[in-house]
C-alpha cells in the first residue's frame, strides 16, 4: 500500500513539473510558433542558430552525467534502500526512464524547430537532462550493484572510510560499466540531436516532387558518432562481463 | 592456565543481536584474552559468523541490524557514539572465508592497508609488507612477482596474502572467519601454522565449523548453538568433558 502511495505521488510530481514546462511555455510562447510556422524566409543565420543551441547543450549534457553519476553513488552507497529518499528518487528514476526516446524527440523538435527565439535555453536543456538522467543513474547503479559485496567488505575490514572504499575499489572495479551507460545515454542524446536537424531542415525545404532532399552533414556526423558510441557501449558491457 | 592471570583484552556483556525482527545472538557474555586463540564452533546458522562481525562492526553494513549489550576493548566500548567503525576495523582485523585479493598487485594488496593507517614512504612500506608477508609465510614464495597481480597465485597463497593484508594494519585482534572452508587439503596445515605463529604477538579468534580444527588450534574455545552461548572454557575441557550435553553431542559429532 505504501509502495503504490509513492508511485501515485511520484507520477503526481512528475505530472506538475511537465505542466509546468508546458505552462510557461505556451503562455509566453504560443505567437511565436505561429510566427515560425507563417514565415517562408530561411536565412542561413536561423540554421546556424539552430547549431549554436546544440551546442550550448554541451555543458548540459556534461552536466548531468556527471549528476547522473553521483546520484546513483550517493543512492547506492549513501543511504540504504529502504529509506524514504532512496524511495521516492528511484521511483522517479524508473518512472522518468520508461518514457521512451520518441517523447524526447518530440519534446526537442518542438522546442528546438518551432520555439527559437532567443532565452530558451532552459527549456532546451531540460530535454537534454530529462532525456539523459533517468538511464545515466540507471546503468550506473547498476553497475555499482554489480561490485563485489566481499571486495567492500574486505576494504571495510581493513578500515577503509566510506569513500576510500568508492574511490579505490568501487569506482575502478564499476568503471567500464558506467562508462558502457554513460555512452548509451549519449548515443541516445546525439540521435535525438540529429532528429531536430532534419526536421528543420525539413520545415525549411519541404521537398517538391523530384526534388533531390540533401541530408546536411551534421546530421551524418551526429548519426554516425551515435552509432560508434553505441557499438563502444556494448563492447564494453561485453567486457564488463568477463570478469 | 597461567595466561587466564592476564586481563582480558575483549569484554563482552549480554550482548543480544537482531537482523529486523530474527534475534541472531542471544544474551552472549565471555572474555577474550589476549596472546591466545579463541575458537568458535557450532553449527552453520549458530550464529558465530554474526557474532565475529559485531566485533569489527561490519555489521554497521547490514540494514537493519540492531544489539543491545556492551563489547569492551581494553575498557572501551565498541559502539560509544564517538568510536569510528573505521578505527575499530584497524584494531580488530579479519580474514575472510573466501580469499578476496583486490585488483591491485600483490604489493600493493598489502601496502594498502597500510596506506589506510596513513603511513606514506616508500621505504616504510617496504618494510612493512615484507615484514607481514613473512608473518604471512608467503615472502618466500611471493618476492619476485611482488607487482604482479594476485590472480597468478594458488587459492590457499592468496588467503595468506590476506592474511598478510589484515597484518599490515597492525591490529591487535585478528579473526579467521572460517578461513580453511575454501582451501585444499594442503593448505589447511600451513594455515594453522601461520595461526599457531601470530598467537605470541596477536590475540585471534577462530570461526570454525570444523570441530578437530578448533581442537587442534586454540587454547579457548565456545560452543554457539542457535545464537546461544552453550559454553565457553578451556578447549581441552570443552573438548574432553564438556559440561552441557548439547556440546557433548556436538564435539563427538552426534549433532551436525
Amino acid at each position: 500500500m505504501k509502495r503504490s502511495k509513492l508511485i501515485f505521488q511520484s507520477i503526481a510530481l512528475i505530472t506538475l513539473a511537465v505542466a509546468f514546462i508546458l505552462f510557461w511555455n505556451f503562455s509566453k510562447g504560443i505567437p511565436s510558433v505561429e510566427n515560425g510556422f507563417a514565415s517562408d524566409e530561411v536565412t542561413t543565420d536561423s540554421y546556424s542558430d539552430l547549431h549554436e543551441s546544440l551546442y550550448r547543450m554541451l555543458p548540459v549534457l556534461v552536466g548531468s552525467i556527471l549528476f547522473s553519476v553521483a546520484i546513483a553513488f550517493y543512492l547506492e552507497e549513501w543511504i540504504a534502500e529502504t529509506s524514504w529518499k532512496y524511495q521516492i528518487i528511484a521511483q522517479q528514476i524508473a518512472i522518468l526512464s520508461g518514457i521512451p526516446s520518441l517523447i524526447y524527440g518530440l519534446l526537442g523538435i518542438y522546442f528546438f524547430v518551432f520555439k527559437t527565439e532567443k532565452g530558451a535555453v532552459f527549456t532546451h536543456a531540460i530535454t537534454f537532462v530529462l532525456l539523459v538522467v533517468p538511464i545515466t543513474v540507471q546503468s550506473t547503479q547498476k553497475a555499482i550493484r554489480d561490485v563485489d559485496i566481499f571486495v567492500r567488505e574486505a576494504a571495510f575490514a581493513l578500515g577503509a572510510k566510506r569513500w576510500r572504499v568508492v574511490v579505490d575499489h568501487v569506482l575502478p572495479d564499476a568503471f567500464p560499466a558506467i562508462v558502457a551507460g554513460i555512452c548509451t545515454a549519449i548515443s541516445r542524446a546525439l540521435a535525438i540531436a540529429a532528429l531536430i536537424i532534419v526536421v528543420y531542415i525539413w520545415r525549411i525545404h519541404t521537398p517538391q516532387s523530384g526534388e533531390a532532399f540533401n541530408i546536411p552533414g551534421s546530421v551524418i556526423v551526429l548519426l554516425s558518432s551515435a552509432l560508434l558510441s553505441s557499438i563502444l557501449s556494448s563492447l564494453l558491457e561485453k567486457k564488463t562481463n568477463l570478469y | 592456565m597461567q595466561s587466564q592471570m592476564t586481563d582480558p583484552i575483549l569484554h563482552i556483556r549480554d550482548l543480544n543481536v537482531w537482523y529486523g525482527k530474527s534475534q541472531i545472538l542471544k544474551n552472549l557474555t565471555f572474555d577474550v584474552f589476549p596472546r591466545q586463540v579463541t575458537a568458535f564452533i557450532g553449527p552453520s546458522t549458530s550464529g558465530k559468523t554474526t557474532l565475529v562481525r559485531c566485533l569489527n562492526r561490519l555489521n554497521d553494513l547490514t540494514v537493519n541490524f540492531r544489539h543491545t549489550g556492551k563489547i569492551l576493548l581494553n575498557g572501551d566500548d565498541l559502539y560509544a557514539p564517538k568510536q569510528k567503525a573505521s578505527k575499530i576495523a584497524r584494531q580488530i582485523g579479519m580474514v575472510f572465508q573466501k580469499p578476496i585479493p583486490f585488483r591491485k598487485s600483490i604489493y600493493e594488496n598489502v601496502a594498502y592497508s597500510a596506506q589506510l593507517r596513513g603511513i606514506k614512504q616508500s621505504d616504510q612500506l617496504d618494510t612493512i609488507v615484507e615484514k607481514s608477508l613473512r608473518k604471512a609465510q608467503l615472502w618466500n614464495e611471493v618476492y619476485k612477482d611482488l607487482q604482479s597481480s594476485p590472480d597468478i597465485l594458488s587459492n590457499g597463497q592468496q588467503q595468506r596474502l590476506c592474511i598478510a593484508r589484515a597484518l599490515a594494519s597492525s591490529p591487535e585482534i585478528l579473526i579467521f572467519d572460517e578461513p580453511c572452508e575454501q582451501l585444499d587439503a594442503a593448505e589447511t596445515p600451513k594455515l594453522e601454522a601461520i595461526v599457531q605463529n601470530l598467537k605470541s604477538r596477536y590475540t585471534l579468534i577462530f570461526v570454525t565449523n570444523k570441530r578437530r580444527q578448533a581442537a587442534r588450534v586454540s587454547d579457548t574455545a565456545g560452543f554457539l548453538y542457535n545464537g546461544e552461548l552453550i559454553e565457553f572454557g578451556q578447549t581441552e575441557q570443552i573438548f574432553t568433558n564438556p559440561k552441557d550435553k548439547r556440546t557433548e553431542n556436538y564435539v563427538t559429532g552426534r549433532v551436525g
